[in-house]
């Protein structure tokens, strides 16, 4: 039984809206990933990560001020909840496990 | 396009969702710097890249299915009922539907039929016909017809040729024992058994390989030895140059596929036509075959070919002056068939698309009429049910849910309709189709292109049919409704749309219909340009054999002239090279002899015809007819000079225009070169009228007893175009019968119609009969309705109508009747005389009952 479904992609979104903490919204939070991964994040990619995880319990969201920028649409920020702390911290924890049992040999020199 | 994009954005996200995400949107594009379209449509893409299904709107599809499970069984049940409750209308509907659909399914299957041609071919894909690019004094002619030489030099130099099969052929006279034949032979490379797959019946593929072996058909299988193993029989065959030949049989087609484009009944391997023909030099770019196939390993290399074929158009310039060559082109053997009218002399035959495309929009009139039938029938028998659309929504039905109901409903009576006109289409309307036309269609129900259009047909009627009624309908209140104070349908601006159309289309396919059987009455009277009638032609193999035909027949009471000719009207002819004031022209040439013109009957405008004494009549004279001297634009022809094959003719007589071919094609510049005796090819004999069949007979048994072993292939000159005449029957068959069929729809309809609003003005009418309305007052009452509807539907239509026969008519024939207004005339009396039958008996129900028995219910 898994405990805590966290798929690559949406570690790394978890990951970055804590990095963002207060900031993190849809553009910050793509803008981040890009310049950290080097890779491009399509808008329906994230979205779709974070309504997920809003939807599993690992994420909370509040609504912005208003601004006359982005067509007067308020921004979504999105926080980690302890749940979603939770989340992070089992598959770090399963990670390194794996990292620590890993027989020296495997990365011998050889 | 961002309007668009967030308009798409707006239909599928999620509302909650729907406000952030869209501000993320807008705020990655004020960043974006670059140029407007470009940023536009990565805006686009990420909208795009949105739909997702966690972020898409949901989609109510399970309930809805549960929520109409039990529904759709309550109209499962509704439906029979109201079937049942108003069976005429109930009849007109889906049998006037199912008419219509199986014509349509008439040309479902002639359509399938033509877009399958050839399909049976293993390496269909593969393979290419080799056209040639002519240019013809300026004008570019795509020819069926390729250099003998071309195609083994193509194969050498192409590795992506796999296979090359060139297509060449001569008359010739088949003897097996005692029964001979005239037959046409057809010389080609061995491959052809590898390169097409019609299945064989007996023998080997390989048997072209054995240049003394045929490969024939089972025709000609039956013809010559009737239902016996024939492999290994000898037969001889004679050519019109007394070349004598021996062949065993080597292989026997299975019956040809009946969609194939093209079939050859006997095939020989042509390294022995070089023996038949030395002129037929498989080396010399001058000489032709009738057709060039390759086939290719892979179909896409075909572009490899395609871009070098330059330099063999160069090659056949150098070897013969007539045409310069600009090209070779190549047709897929996938729409060789549909493309077969633009090249000429293809190998294959093929329609014309006009045919197509008449059947489909003829078809479409039906459709639209049987439609119409149906909406305006539901829209008026919609009274009967607004009590049962009133309650359904006072117990909850919503609109869509009566709209649902009543598609549904349609669905259902749709579908019925379709089972029966499909039936009626396999059993009748196909074969009868087939047979009248004889194309060899087949109707298979397991097809799945059938399963294609048969859904698609179910639903493009059914929505037609039923969307209209079924948003009408649904629109009424339902407290007008039990209030009464809905009017039914009486003042539908639709239902008077809808029925003015229908009275359009049926004048315009009764005209269309009258149109084509006075055409065929009038092309069968139509002059030849020649009296065809009692003359009777002897194909002869020389000039002896016609010496010593002509002194036995002479002697036959019954026989007034006989002649002699090398080509014949309708029959035989050549092309020639005219040069005129250093101009090239290609016109028809015929070689006649003594006393044809004057047997034939040809008609002199002005000059004389070939005088047999005079010595220079065969070496200088030509006579040529109206449209060449139009063609060249002489004003007086006589004695004009024109060069064949280097040898100066000086025109001695002008024929009227006669047509040497059927009315399909023009008649084209043609001149009369004099021949003698030795080169006869054909006697043709002037008879008594009324002794045509007997003096054919007479002649047989002359004819058996000169030359035993030769075939007595005799006809009648009025015979020659039998194919046109029987082709033009059916077509006036057909257009009867769509009249026909068009009347009784339309009839139907308006029947439904008129006797539905009738029956819910029973009261109305009888109230009226009682005040003293006379029988004038009444019809004008019943019919006050669409009179004026019918009037303009006929001035609509009227013009319409002109123009479509015209359109039809000029596809069909070149030397159509010349088209009149009676037609149009008739077919709009003939409209207004079925509805006033129609209606009459409505107006007699109404005349005659007793208005009590209406009155009284109250």
């Amino acid at each position: 039984m898994q405990k805590f479904k966290l798929g690559e992609f949406e570690e790394i979104v978890l990951l970055t809206v804590g990095v963002l903490y207060d900031k993190a919204y849809g553009v910050s939070i793509k803008e981040e990933i890009e310049k950290r991964l080097e890779r491009k994040v399509s808008v329906g990619a994230l979205q779709s990560a974070l309504r997920r995880m809003e939807l599993k319990g690992y994420l909370n969201s509040r609504e912005g001020e208003m601004t006359t920028q982005r067509g007067g649409r308020p921004k979504r920020y999105f926080t980690i909840t302890a749940y979603g702390k939770q989340a992070l911290e089992h598959t770090k924890d399963v990670r390194l496990a794996l990292w620590n049992d890993i027989p020296k040999l495997a990365f011998g020199t050889n | 396009m961002k309007r668009f994009a967030d308009w798409l954005l707006k239909r599928f996200c999620r509302e909650e969702y729907y406000a952030d995400i869209r501000g993320d949107l807008e705020e990655l594009h004020e960043k974006q710097d670059h140029s407007k379209p470009y940023s536009e449509l990565i805006y686009l893409k990420e909208v795009l890249l949105l739909f997702r299904l966690s972020l898409i709107k949901p989609i109510h599809i399970f309930p809805y299915i549960n929520q109409n499970g039990m529904m759709l069984k309550s109209y499962l049940k509704v439906v029979p009922r109201n079937l049942a409750k108003n069976k005429l209308t109930s009849f007109i509907n889906i049998f006037g539907l199912a008419l219509a659909i199986g014509c349509s399914t008439v040309v479902y299957v002639y359509i399938n039929w033509e877009y399958s041609r050839d399909a049976f071919h293993v390496n269909r894909d593969n393979i290419f016909y080799v056209k040639s690019a002519i240019d013809r004094n300026g004008k570019t002619e795509i020819w069926g017809t390729t250099p003998a030489a071309l195609g083994p030099m193509l194969i050498q130099d192409f590795p992506q040729i796999e296979n090359m099969v060139r297509l060449d052929g001569r008359n010739g006279i088949v003897r097996y024992e005692d029964q001979v034949f005239q037959q046409y032979i057809h010389f080609t490379d061995p491959g052809y058994t590898g390169m097409f797959s019609f299945e064989l019946k007996w023998g080997t593929k390989d048997a072209l390989r054995d240049e003394s072996q045929l490969v024939i058909s089972e025709r000609i299988s039956r013809k010559y030895f009737g239902t016996k193993n024939p492999i290994g029989e000898e037969v001889i065959i004679t050519f019109p140059n007394k070349v004598v030949q021996s062949y065993q049989v080597g292989a026997v087609f299975k019956q040809f596929p009946k969609t194939t484009s093209f079939w050859h009944h006997i095939l020989a391997n042509n390294n022995r036509l070089k023996q038949v023909d030395p002129e037929a030099d498989y080396q010399d770019w001058e000489n032709m075959v009738a057709g060039t196939f390759l086939q290719l390993k892979d179909p896409n290399d075909i572009h490899i070919l395609e871009r070098n074929m330059g330099q063999y158009a160069a090659l056949q310039n150098e070897a013969s002056l007539d045409w310069p060559t600009q090209d070779y082109l190549f047709e897929p053997l996938r729409t060789l068939s549909l493309n077969s009218h633009k090249i000429h002399s293809s190998i294959a035959s093929g329609e014309k698309p006009a045919q197509r495309i008449s059947l489909i929009v003829i078809s479409f009139f039906l459709l639209f009429l049987a439609c119409s039938n149906y909406i305006n029938i539901a829209i008026v028998s919609a009274s009967k049910r607004l009590k049962e659309i009133g309650v359904r929504k006072v117990i909850g039905g919503n609109r869509k849910l009566i709209i649902q109901q009543f598609l549904i409903e349609n669905f259902i009576i749709t579908f019925f309709a379709m089972l029966l006109g499909v039936i009626m289409g396999y059993f009748i309307f196909v074969p009868g189709f087939d047979r009248a036309f004889s194309i060899g269609l087949e109707f298979n129900l397991l097809d799945p292109n059938f399963w294609i259009y048969f859904i698609s047909v179910l639903f493009l009627t059914g929505l037609a049919s039923g969307a209209y009624p079924a948003f009408y309908i649904s629109a009424y209140k339902s407290v007008d409704i039990f209030r009464g104070r809905q009017r039914f349908g009486t003042k539908n601006m639709f239902t008077k749309i809808f029925l003015t159309f229908q009275f359009v289309f049926s004048l315009i396919l009764i005209a269309t219909g009258i149109v084509f059987t006075q055409d065929a009455k009038y092309q069968m009277l139509k002059d030849w340009g020649y009296n065809q009638k009692q003359v009777l032609v002897i194909p002869v193999t020389d000039g002896s054999a016609y010496n010593t035909l002509k002194n036995d027949i002479i002697k036959e009471p019954n026989v007034l002239a006989v002649a002699g000719s090398k080509s014949h009207l309708g029959q035989s002819h050549t092309k020639s090279m005219v040069e005129m004031d250093n101009q090239k022209y290609e016109f028809r040439c015929l070689d006649v002899g003594e006393q044809y013109l004057e047997v034939m009957q040809l008609q002199l405008k002005s000059g004389r015809f070939f005088n047999v004494d005079r010595t220079t009549d065969y070496s200088e004279s030509v006579i040529i007819n109206e449209t060449l001297a139009n063609e060249m634009g002489w004003d007086k022809a006589l004695g004009k000079q024109m060069y064949v094959d280097s040898v100066r003719y000086t025109v001695i007589g002008i024929l009227k225009d006669f047509h040497y071919q059927s009315f399909w094609y023009d008649i084209e510049p043609t001149f009369l070169k004099f021949v003698k005796e030795e080169e006869y090819q054909y006697l043709t004999a002037r008879v008594n009228p009324g002794t045509t069949i007997e003096t054919n007979e007479n002649l047989k048994r002359t004819w058996k007893a000169l030359f035993p072993d030769l075939p007595f292939d005799s006809f009648f000159q009025d015979e020659v175009f039998t194919h046109y005449f029987s082709i033009l029957t059916s077509n006036s068959n057909l257009g009867r019968f769509v009249a026909a069929l068009a009347i009784t729809l339309s009839c139907m309809g308006l029947f439904g119609l008129v006797s539905l609003r009738v029956e819910s003005r029973m009261k109305d009418f009888s109230m009226r009969k009682v005040l003293g309305a006379n029988i004038k007052h009444l019809i004008k009452e019943v019919t006050r309705q669409f009179r004026w509807l019918l009037v303009i539907g006929i001035l609509i239509g009227g013009p319409l109508s002109y123009y479509f026969s015209k359109v039809l008519m000029e596809i069909i024939s070149n030397y159509h009747m010349p088209l009149g207004f009676e037609p149009i005339l008739m077919a709009s009396g003939l409209l207004l005389l079925m509805a006033a039958i129609t209606v009459s008996s409505i107006i007699y129900k109404v005349i005659n009952t007793n208005p009590v028995d209406n009155l009284r219910a109250e």
